[in-house]
């Protein structure tokens, strides 16, 4: 096996006359995590479903741990296990019933089925709750008993499709520190996320699509410092007497909601902006140079706001 | 490696058997119950109440008529549970998974054909019991007799890749089997079911006579009770191996298709 | 907000959830028509060469009413959805009382009833049902509609509020309505059916209710068959209702 990784070269999918991933491009390292971020509609989805085998390429090629998705889907198949968006476990059947059944499928013993999903109810904090039918879980609970089914047997690339969509904080929470286990684990996780913070804070690199486009590809860190360099806030009460001290003095001023904000700033813009301030004799409660966030990042590189979904 | 988990007929037959397991428990006891024993049951004496009288005037033993026909609309029943449970698994992200899951690609139609005969059988037996009761009798020996419930479940699973390719076609369980039962209902009470062809208005007794639901009621009530049986059952085994290539076909589709 | 006035705006946003949701005026509308359709040709020329008139005379109003009595499976399963959903809940937070939920559901329904019976009634008259006793008998035919329906609405409700599950409603609603249709003189006549279930089938408020229906609509006998269904009507209110109520509380 070629490591645990993933590579998507020039993947096209067409419904109808809807192109719904146009060209992507990227690649996951063996044992990294990778985050495909996108607003909703932006063809995450159908980015998974095509690498794991659900829906045949319209063109391109994608390989996962070695095996091309085209022309050995078995072979894929073997290596992956999917967590689609719907949390999809047996309401009727008990948190136990499902797993063991999924052991049971992918050919272990009654015994080790049953064993296996003792433990990964144990891991998953469901113990108390296994043998409960699914319909009385909590959207946490049945979210992570998902994440257990598809790793009763272990595979070396993970598939999360919006891992934490419709999770209350305390469930998203739960959820991130179980992706966290998995990455310490050296698993390949590539997850979809509507969620910046949450690309943010669980993976590797992010790659951001758009429409079924890339539109860019790098580590958090990266991605901000394309947004341009970091960003001057400066908090003034008004603010219109420091806006009018800086404008002219400092380029790429804007204020948004009682805040100033200098754009593509850096140490020298700070002292100008302190300068400028003194200058007038405009008192700041407070002035700090921080990277932009991804939020920032997003509308910068997509051109619009990332449009949130209901939940 | 671990072991090959796709490929194979062990793989197929031994995973479609844990499906097919999984399909039955996703109906409660109670439900089953309900709708596989106790409303069959109101339907054989129900119908006998209502028409017993009447056709016995036309010389037709009503107990012997009729239980076929109910057999009949328990196959259909079956097949639209089928389509039901389709289109929520699809709409649950369950089909998804187990597509993308290194198992059999048969196992999943395996499964489902496993657990729809054996919701078939339960009903026929029931109904042949109820049957039985009523006055009901196989009058060609117990080959015969086999011969009839095989028929009934190979109609079940004929109608059932059919319905299911709708369902997997959907991702609403409750307009899909609405829209079947709208379907189902005309081409059941306008076949020989409930009255003999000869018992409907003159314009519509051709339509009656050779629409497929007539061929394998026909077929049955040969069957069940002796006299040519080779004639009909070959009538509606030829419908049935039509209808199978069509829904099939379609079934395969839908289900490559289906996210 | 008096209880009359919520109780009719909680029933016309059950009547607009209904019209607007083409399935579900689909379901309801079509089902009897095409049952109407159906038994009339299955069953039209046995049925009438063994009784008197025209099938369609009692085969309209037996209809009329199953869709009624079929209809409150629905009630009970919106109701029980109404009670275990949000909706409940945010009528609570709005200060609305528990009582206008179940009136206007009941309301709604009744009106609901009543409006598919009038299709269905009017669908009939192309295959030869006829109203021939006057204006003041349609109106009777109509209320005596609402007063059947009115009987299942309560049932309906009794087990919604008394169910662990939307499909042990509509389990528990089914059987009773299926049963009543069988044991009834509305496909057949009375006197069809072996001896010792005469006596069930004709006090069946669906025989008696389909009675009253002939009489107001092509002739026959009204007011015993009315009477009996009101009897019904008062019984089932009697039992019914301060059930729901206890259980609702």
């Amino acid at each position: 096996m070629n490591g645990g990784g993933v590579e998507v070269e020039g993947l096209r999918k067409v419904f109808g006359d809807k192109t719904a991933v146009d060209e992507v491009s990227f690649t996951v390292e063996p044992g990294a995590v990778v985050g495909l971020l996108g607003p909703n509609g932006a063809g995450k989805t159908t980015v998974i479903n095509c690498l794991s085998t659900l829906l045949p390429l319209d063109g391109g090629r994608a390989s996962v741990a070695g095996h091309d998705v085209a022309g050995d889907p078995s072979g894929v198949r073997a290596s992956i296990a999917l967590t689609g968006q719907f949390a999809a476990v047996d309401d009727v059947l008990t948190g136990r019933q499902n797993l063991v059944l999924f052991g049971r499928l992918l050919k272990l013993g009654k015994a080790e089925a049953a064993a296996r999903a003792g433990e990964l109810l144990t891991g998953f904090g469901l113990a108390d709750a296994a043998d409960q039918p699914v319909k009385s879980y909590s959207g946490g609970m049945r979210r992570r008993l998902d994440l257990a089914a598809s790793l009763v047997v272990s595979r070396p690339v993970i598939f999360l499709d919006e891992p934490t969509t419709g999770l209350d904080p305390v469930g998203r929470q739960e959820m991130w520190d179980v992706v966290a286990s998995l990455r310490e684990k050296g698993v390949t996780l590539l997850l979809t996320t509507q969620y910046l913070e949450e690309a943010d804070r669980l993976a590797d690199r992010i790659v951001l699509i758009d429409d079924g486009k890339v539109v860019a590809e790098g580590t958090p860190g990266e991605l901000k410092k394309q947004v341009g360099g970091q960003v001057c806030e400066v908090r003034a009460e008004p603010p219109e007497d420091a806006l009018r001290a800086l404008r002219g003095k400092v380029d790429n001023v804007e204020e948004s909601g009682g805040l100033i904000v200098v754009r593509d700033a850096d140490g020298g813009t700070l002292a100008d902006v302190v300068a400028a301030l003194r200058e007038r004799g405009v008192e700041a409660d407070d002035i700090r140079l921080r990277r932009p966030t991804l939020d920032e990042a997003f509308i910068a590189l997509t051109g619009h706001e990332r449009k949130e979904t209901a939940s | 490696m671990t072991a090959r988990t796709e490929a194979g007929l062990g793989n197929l037959f031994g995973q479609g058997l844990l499906l097919a397991g999984r399909n039955i428990r996703l109906n409660s006891i109670a439900d089953t119950v309900s709708t596989m024993v106790i409303f069959p049951i109101i339907f054989v004496f129900g119908f006998l109440a209502l028409f017993g009288n009447l056709l016995s005037v036309r010389g037709i033993d009503y107990a012997q008529f009729l239980p076929p026909a109910i057999v009949v609309q328990w196959m259909f029943s079956v097949a639209i549970t089928a389509a039901f449970f389709a289109a929520s698994d699809r709409r649950s992200g369950m089909l998804a998974r187990y597509r993308a899951l290194a198992i059999n690609r048969g196992a999943v139609v395996v499964g489902r054909m496993a657990a729809d005969s054996v919701r078939a059988v339960l009903a026929i037996a029931v109904i042949v019991a109820t049957g039985y009761v009523a006055g009901f009798r196989f009058q060609a020996g117990p080959l015969a007799a086999l011969g009839f419930v095989a028929l009934s479940v190979a109609f079940a699973l004929t109608i059932s890749a059919g319905t299911s390719a709708l369902g997997l076609a959907s991702r609403d369980p409750e307009s899909v089997s609405s829209t079947l039962h709208v379907i189902y209902l005309p081409l059941l009470m306008v076949s020989s079911a409930f009255v003999p062809a000869d018992a409907f208005p003159g314009w519509i007794e051709p339509v009656v006579r050779h629409q497929p639901v007539t061929a394998v009621l026909d077929a049955l009530r040969a069957l069940a009770e002796g006299g040519p049986t080779a004639g009909p059952v070959v009538k509606a085994l030829a419908w049935m191996a039509g209808l199978l290539a069509v829904f099939s076909a379609a079934a395969v589709q839908a289900f490559r298709r289906a996210t | 907000m008096s209880t009359l006035a919520e109780t009719g705006l909680l029933a016309g946003r059950n009547l607009r959830r209904f019209v607007k949701s083409p399935q579900l005026v689909a379901d309801s509308v079509m089902f009897p028509v095409i049952l109407l359709f159906l038994m009339l040709l299955v069953f039209g020329e046995l049925v009438g060469q063994a009784s008197r008139g025209a099938y369609i005379d009692r085969l309209a109003p037996v209809i009329v009413l199953f869709s009624a009595a079929y209809g409150a499976v629905g009630t009970g399963v919106g109701f029980f959805a109404d009670l275990r959903g949000g909706i409940a809940d945010r009528f609570r937070a709005m200060d609305i009382g528990r009582l206008p939920v179940l009136a206007g559901r009941i309301a709604a329904d009744l009106a609901r009833a009543v409006l598919v019976g009038a299709f269905t009634t009017a669908v009939a008259y192309a295959v030869g049902f006829r109203f021939s006793q006057g204006p003041l008998a349609v109106l009777a035919f109509f209320a005596v509609v609402a007063m059947f329906a009115w009987i299942f609405l309560w049932l309906a409700v009794v087990v919604a509020l008394s169910a662990s599950s939307e499909q042990a409603v509509s389990g528990a609603l089914n059987t009773p309505v299926t049963l009543l249709l069988f044991l009834s003189s509305g496909f057949v006549p009375v006197e069809q059916f072996p001896g010792w279930l005469q006596p069930v089938v004709r006090a069946n408020p669906l025989s008696l209710a389909g009675d009253a229906l002939v009489g107001l609509s092509s002739g026959g006998a009204v007011l015993v068959p009315v009477l009996f269904t009101a009897a019904w009507a008062v019984a089932a209110t009697a039992i019914l209702a301060p059930l729901a109520v206890r259980l609702y509380r």
